[in-house]
């Protein structure tokens, strides 16, 4: 008998410990320290997004975006509902009464807290200005998933999102090859004040600098807006001829699409694939997509605002089912398969078919 | 002085109460069936919280409504005055020289509205439209589009900070309610508001410089929009040209809702509250009944109309 005890006792002190380091510590603890890295729980792109993952309990999860009216958000939302039927999990779908209000964003996530939700996914509006409201929600034990637009406070559970030099390089490599890594480009950027934008031209440039052949003539910014690159390229076709270009980067599919409507009204040859000039964009919207079709458009990235949402619902039920805390910052989608996520003339058809995110949900 | 008041019916009594606390009395019933927690102390604190900085800009509108004109200023020169009291408090000042300089830009952009209005006789719309976009350019301007954090935490304990449980902010709005009145209703600067709207000979014949008064008017408007800023920005902890997008309608909103009118040059700043509640409620009401961000827009719109339409109907009726 008494060996039996001491056995008993021998084993519970074994494992104790163990069971206690078992035991989840909350994001908020001071103790609890961020991972390296964590296991992306979806698999698939867009659409074709899924998840083996179920909601434990009964959670509530809000998903706060930065307005209803851009294609991208409401990519986010639909993707969003789509993860919030699949898992389990009551979604609340909430955006600015006015379109990009910070003020809104932080009443909502106030509201939130008052309602007591098991956890919020935000978009937030600004970086700065939505940092009480995320502080608040850190004190109320309320695990905030950041997406996008970084916010400037560690009391958040985690922040994830496109990596938009990933991005960039992905492109930039795309053109490299199919020029055989000679020639002329013209580049298109964004606004030269906004991370993302600077990002992306500092990715561009590193791929550039691999290759001395391939040239970078021209840079000027586009600020992501279809008029104003219209006129830049409209200038830069008075001052270039035809032949000495290769290539025009657009920052993004708005940058791409002005610069393709100024070189056809300056009546030069487009369509990569037929000897024209290449253009590239990032984003795979609408009009990029049928222009792809048509193929003025050569190529354009994917940034899938739809798993973007999914996998955003997905982090946090796992938090709430197993307490898994989440890395300094993880990159969705995930660029290491190129192939799923940039599309040319190849893949367009599939795309606009099956996997298009600006498409009202499936 | 004692004024003898003639006994009134119930039915009398019931008919004289404004439009707004029978719709504050559905929405508040509606949203606590449809709402989880609406009905909770904490939401109530919540709601009082968000109000707060939204009634001192409504105060500011309803005095310009009050003068029979219409300041379409006030979000944007909200927002000008974050971004001057964030950018001082990143240079190191201390937040009460922040707060006083925020307070001291809504003046002057105040008092440029009022000379403009008053002196030169350029239409309020006009004016106040165009000066409101021009600072909202500025603003821009100088932050590059980025917002400029505020982050001091004296400077945070306004918005988000309490005394004996009360809110601060709710603490502050009541002063600067209580200040406000005083002014209005007893002082001649109120007393000049009232004749501005209404009468404005009679006013000159009584000697007052209307021209003076309303430059007056709308400094002071001024001044109410930079204490509004002051809480803004603290809500936010930065400043951005941004943060008072579409809020001038929002404060004309609660204005009129409250049943204070655009012709009449009477009405009160206790209605504007009153608006201002309905507005807040409602937009916290529909957030937490989880109605979908599509359906919330065309919601408050629709309600807005209703309420102005019902408020409007019936005082034509009641004329009649």
């Amino acid at each position: 008998m008494k060996k039996l005890i001491a056995i008993a006792a021998a084993s519970m002190m074994l494992t104790t410990p163990i069971t206690a380091m078992a035991e989840p510590v909350a994001f908020n603890d001071p103790a609890a320290l961020r991972p390296e890295s964590i296991e992306y729980p979806v698999q698939g792109l867009s659409w074709n997004v899924t998840t083996e993952l179920k909601a434990n309990e009964e959670y509530t999860i809000a998903m706060i975006v930065k307005n209803n009216t851009n294609p991208f958000m409401n990519g986010v939302l639909n993707g969003f509902n789509k993860a919030a039927e699949d898992i389990g999990f009551e979604g609340v779908l909430l955006s600015p009464q006015t379109a990009d209000s910070n003020e809104d964003q932080v009443r909502l996530v106030e509201d939130m807290i008052q309602r007591g939700v098991d956890a919020i996914c935000i978009h937030p509006v600004d970086s700065n200005g939505i940092v009480p409201a995320l502080e608040k929600a850190w004190d109320a034990g309320i695990p905030v998933l950041v997406q996008g637009t970084k916010a400037n406070t560690d009391k958040i559970y985690g922040w994830y999102g496109t990596k938009y030099a990933d991005e960039a390089t992905l492109i930039a490599e795309y053109l490299a090859e199919k020029l055989d890594y000679k020639g002329n480009v013209i580049y298109i950027t964004g606004p030269q004040q906004a991370q993302n934008a600077i990002d992306e031209i500092n990715a561009t440039h590193a791929v550039f600098e691999k290759y001395p052949d391939l040239n970078l003539i021209e840079e000027q910014p586009g600020n992501f807006n279809r008029a104003t690159s219209m006129s830049v390229m409209e200038n830069l076709t008075q001052k270039y001829s035809e032949d000495e270009i290769d290539w025009v980067i657009g920052g993004n599919d708005e940058c791409a699409m002005g610069a393709i409507a100024a070189m056809e009204n300056a009546g030069w040859k487009l369509g990569f694939e037929d000897g024209g000039i290449g253009v590239s964009g990032i984003d795979c919207n609408k009009d990029a997509s049928y222009a792809m079709q048509e193929g003025t458009l050569t190529v354009s990235i994917n940034p899938d605002p739809v798993s973007l949402g999914y996998i955003g619902g997905a982090f946090l039920v796992k938090y709430l089912n197993d307490g898994d805390l989440f890395p300094e910052y993880v990159a969705w989608p995930d660029f290491m398969n190129a192939e799923d996520v940039v599309n040319d003339a190849s893949t367009i058809d599939n795309y606009i078919e099956n996997m298009a995110w600006w498409m009202e949900a499936k | 002085m004692k004024n003898k008041k003639p006994q009134k019916s119930i039915i009398q009594v019931l008919g004289s109460i404004e439009p707004v606390i029978w719709m504050l009395a559905i929405i508040i019933i509606t949203f606590s069936f449809t709402g989880e927690k609406f009905l909770s102390w904490g939401n109530t604190i919540n709601i009082i919280k968000q109000a707060s900085p939204f009634l001192i800009l409504a105060l500011a509108e309803t005095m310009a409504v009050l003068v029979g004109q219409i300041d379409l200023s006030v979000g944007n020169n909200m927002a000008f005055c974050t971004v001057i009291i964030a950018l001082l408090m990143r240079s190191g000042l201390p937040v009460w020289v922040c707060a006083a300089a925020g307070v001291l830009t809504g003046a002057g952009c105040g008092l440029l509205n009022g000379v403009f209005i008053a002196r030169f006789k350029v239409p309020a719309y006009i004016t106040t439209f165009g000066f409101g976009t021009m600072f909202y350019g500025v603003g821009s301007l100088i932050t590059g589009g980025v917002s400029i954090p505020a982050m001091e935490d004296h400077f945070r304990f306004l918005a988000d900070g309490s005394v004996f449980g009360i809110p601060m902010v709710m603490i502050i709005a009541l002063l600067v309610f209580l200040a406000v009145w005083l002014l209005v209703y007893r002082t001649s600067f109120g007393r000049n508001m009232y004749g501005l709207g209404g009468n404005r000979e009679a006013l000159f014949l009584g000697g007052v410089d209307p021209v003076k008064a309303e430059i007056m008017i709308f400094t002071v408007i001024g001044v109410l929009v930079g204490m509004a800023g002051i809480l803004f920005a603290a809500r936010s902890a930065s400043g951005h040209p941004d943060y008072g997008k579409q809020w001038e309608f929002n404060a004309i909103a609660a204005t009129i809702i409250g049943g204070n009118s655009f012709s009449e040059g009477n009405g009160n700043i206790f209605k504007t509250m009153l608006g201002v509640l309905f507005i807040q409620i409602l937009k916290t009401g529909l957030n937490i009944s989880g109605v979908s961000p599509q359906s919330q827009s065309f919601l408050l719109g629709l309600i807005v109309v209703v309420a102005i339409s019902t408020d409007v109907l019936l005082k034509a009726r009641k004329e009649a």
